[in-house]
């Protein structure tokens, strides 16, 4: 039987975080809202996908990343930015050091496309960071 | 001339840049009430489910209507203008907190009114101090963790009517202490950018300044520290002989 697909929310805005959970039913989601309990349940857990707010509580999602990303078990974790920041092209570009990265808006969210982004994991705004080429290259575990 | 033409486009800039931070932020709330209208429509919720989005969806909404009246009334009466009256804070806070206490038990909160015994009655604006203190007390709710206590009170001192606003929860950061404390009248959007808080108390500190008033957030060993300083007001406390 396939096993769930881990997901880790980070997410300061506790009711976004729960409409986001309940709307992923067919994961098992665990919820963190700010970046120190998120490393500490990535110890704990390490989930299959990462869904990140940018602007968290004592910290934001950059060094979020920074951090995720200098740890060999997550270097591969992929990214799901949920943010209601809309980032720059040059902005954008300079995530791709923390790749694999994705983005997703907030005010692109729906139910239904969070579903979608999760179980693909690809992007469905313009957003798009990394090519299929690029995603299809093979990463470590 | 000259300089006047200069001074009228850094205003505008100023209020563009406003106007935009204030748009960014809206757009969270906004984002959550689809999310809630989407899944309201799915089938195959519980009825307790169901029952949790409606009142997230109302709340959320609330909040928005507060945001956006207090942003319209900050820029309207923000050069002082504002008529001002006697107020009766301890009803406030009460009405307030009462509005707030479905949403904290729905994030499994505890909010108490320390009501005082008898009225205090301060220097303000009716609508603009409830829309103040929905915002401070929204904030904290949607902000602290689960089993959080957040005490309203009421108090006075020195010819100042005071309203605190204390929680259990992790406490304000340091640069969201220092944009709201030290931003000044016409700088919402410096107060809003990077806070982690948003609108809302940048919005409740311009609301404050209209009203001659003062919000200050304090470093609490207990948590976050939320008081809200208004004149008190003679002319009540001689024709009611309240407290004063």
């Amino acid at each position: 039987m396939e096993s769930k697909q881990r997901v880790l929310i980070v997410e300061d805005d506790r009711w976004f975080a729960d409409i986001c959970a309940d709307s992923l039913s067919d994961c098992d989601v665990r919820i963190c809202h700010d970046a120190q309990t998120a490393i500490e349940a990535i110890d704990a857990a390490r989930p299959d996908i990462i869904l990140l707010d940018l602007m968290l509580p004592g910290s934001n999602g950059v060094a979020f990343l920074q951090e995720l990303r200098s740890y060999q078990d997550t270097r591969e974790t992929p990214v799901i930015v949920c943010s209601s920041l809309r980032m720059s092209p040059a902005q954008r570009q300079g995530m791709k050091v923390f790749d694999p990265v994705f983005f997703l808006n907030k005010t692109d969210a729906t139910p239904e496309r969070l579903q979608k982004v999760i179980s693909h994991q690809s992007s469905v705004t313009h957003e798009k960071v990394l090519t299929d080429d690029s995603r299809s290259s093979g990463r470590q575990t | 001339m000259q300089g006047e033409t200069i001074d009228l486009e850094a205003l505008l800039e100023r209020q563009s840049r406003t106007l935009t931070a204030a748009a960014h932020e809206l757009k969270a709330p906004l984002s959550l009430i689809r999310m809630y209208a989407a899944r309201l429509n799915e089938e195959g919720l519980s009825d307790a489910q169901r029952q949790q989005y409606h009142n997230r969806l109302l709340f959320t909404a609330e909040q928005m209507l507060h945001l956006s009246e207090g942003l319209i009334e900050g820029y309207r009466w923000g050069q002082g203008r504002l008529p001002l009256e006697p107020v009766n804070t301890t009803l406030i806070c009460e009405e307030t907190c009462h509005e707030l206490s479905t949403a904290a038990r729905e994030l499994n909160q505890s909010l108490i009114f320390q009501s005082p015994r008898r009225a205090n009655i301060a220097v303000g604006h009716p609508l603009l101090l409830k829309n103040v203190l929905f915002n401070i007390i929204f904030n904290a709710l949607k902000h602290t963790p689960a089993r959080t206590q957040i005490n309203v009170a009421v108090n006075r001192h020195a010819g100042q009517a005071l309203v605190s606003v204390i929680d259990s929860g992790p406490g304000f950061e340091k640069h969201t202490i220092d944009r709201i404390n030290r931003a000044q009248h016409d700088r919402l959007q410096a107060a809003t950018a990077r806070t982690g808080s948003g609108l809302g108390l940048a919005v409740a500190r311009q609301l404050m300044q209209a009203m001659d008033g003062r919000l200050q957030l304090k470093r609490s060993p207990r948590g976050g520290y939320c008081l809200v300083t208004l004149r008190s007001s003679q002319q009540l406390t001689l024709v009611q002989g309240v407290d004063g």
